[in-house]
């Protein structure tokens, strides 16, 4: 069954889902945070340029990396959006994927913020 | 127990680095599959959590490759996707994986399965370990400790088989205790074995560490010597009968005084010569030490005994 996207109030970490699923403290959830930032600016430089060459294949790789890093965090909606973009990429439909680069990129300044917002971010990084 | 953890995404890693260490387990970590394959081939891994999709070759042809090999130790292998539909999960068990978790992770699920995979390697321990324990029974005499009677005429055989196709020669050496049957109806059966024991003992710890030895049968004891020819068999029968014969042997009777006798017989440069044949040129040879007067080496090429 298909699951419904997250809604737009809903905050973009599901911090208890989180915890109860990995354990580790808030502290361990910082410090995850800072390497998925990093990942995704690099990977997200990536996904573009595979884009705008329209490299289909490498699309569906990058965002089935970054689905996988976003559902390892609980990370719900930038988790949907980037199944969204893989299953897109998968079958060539670039009609659709115009506006779920453009919701990653909403998903992504939401997370930010929240993290800004909440100190979430481990400060070292 | 070592846990190989291979997973190309860092986040997913780092939480499985982070509980595996938590949960009291060694890690070994690597991104991609080529690392791996040459990690799980390890024999400290024994348990393994593979990611699906990896660069290079990924974790369902890891499956299959490590079953196709077939490693004496068992590895299992928990297999982690986010390919959550039935045929992908047929998929991953039928190339080999004995688990399949599908992500995001729940780790206590995780730590749960784990438990169930260290089980499974502790019964196949346990297994391999009882195996090792029944083979070595019935290779080995149980009064004695030596080898017995079918192991030692193996190794006979074999070592005839490699000095034929290396032109070396083999030694045979048919050991007897003299009067065992007398002290055995004297001293009774228990002092009898204690003595069969003691002389095993001296004889085990004065072959060459390459030599073979073992209970032919009753009293007979059959010592293999590889790359040795007549004379050096003779010197080291000659130092077995030492040492057996040097101090008395202490049993619940007294202390007994104990001799042997030696047969020994040896193959012939570039000739071919069977086991039976070389045993019953030795044991010829011991039966003309028994009529000499006992606690002597003889040897079949009829030398002067020592």
């Amino acid at each position: 069954m298909k699951k419904a996207r997250p809604e737009e109030h809903e905050a973009p970490i599901d911090v208890q889902e989180f915890l109860n699923r990995v354990g580790g403290g808030i502290s361990f959830l910082s410090e995850l945070l800072g390497i998925y930032m990093l990942e995704y600016q690099a990977k997200h430089v990536d996904l573009m340029t595979a884009f705008a060459s329209n490299d289909m294949n490498r699309v569906e790789e990058i965002s089935h990396s970054l689905k996988g890093a976003s559902a390892s965090l609980s990370l719900r909606r930038l988790r949907e959006t980037f199944l969204e973009i893989e299953t897109a990429a998968r079958s060539g439909n670039r009609a659709r994927l115009d506006p779920a680069l453009s919701r990653l990129a909403e998903d992504f300044s939401a997370l930010k913020n929240f993290v800004d917002q909440t100190g979430l971010l481990d400060p070292s990084i | 127990m070592n846990i190989l953890i291979a997973e190309d995404d860092r986040i997913s890693l780092r939480i499985l680095e982070k509980n595996i260490r938590d949960w009291g387990y060694e890690s070994v970590m690597v991104e991609n599959g080529e690392d791996a394959l040459k990690k799980i081939s390890c024999p400290e891994v024994r348990l393994a959590i593979l990611d699906w999709m990896m660069p290079g070759i990924n974790g369902l042809e890891i499956c299959k490759i490590i079953r196709q090999q077939g490693h004496s130790n068992y590895t299992y292998i928990i297999l982690l996707t986010g390919k959550d539909q039935q045929q992908d999960i047929i998929e991953g068990l039928e190339a080999g994986a004995d688990d399949y978790m599908i992500k995001p992770v729940n780790f206590l699920e995780l730590r749960a399965r784990i438990q169930t995979g260290k089980r499974i390697i502790d019964l196949e321990d346990r297994l391999l370990e009882s195996n090792r324990k029944l083979k070595d029974l019935a290779c080995h005499d149980g009064l004695t400790s030596l080898w017995n009677r079918s192991r030692i005429l193996g190794f006979l055989e074999d070592e005839l088989e490699i000095a034929k196709r290396g032109n070396s020669l083999v030694s045979a050496i048919m050991i007897d205790i003299d009067n065992f049957k007398q002290a055995n109806d004297k001293f009774g059966h228990f002092s009898g074995d204690i003595v069969l024991q003691e002389v095993a003992h001296r004889l085990k710890k004065n072959v060459r560490q390459y030599d073979r030895i073992g209970r032919y049968g009753g009293d007979e004891i059959l010592v293999v010597l590889p790359r040795c020819g007549p004379a050096d068999a003779m010197e080291i029968a000659d130092r077995l009968r030492r040492a057996v014969g040097r101090e008395k042997i202490k049993t619940p009777k007294g202390l007994l005084d104990v001799t042997v006798t030696l047969g020994c017989a040896s193959t012939k440069a570039g000739g071919r010569t069977s086991a039976e044949k070389l045993i019953q040129s030795s044991d010829m040879a011991l039966y003309r030490g028994k009529q000499h007067g006992r606690n002597c080496v003889i040897s079949d090429g009829g030398d002067h005994p020592l």
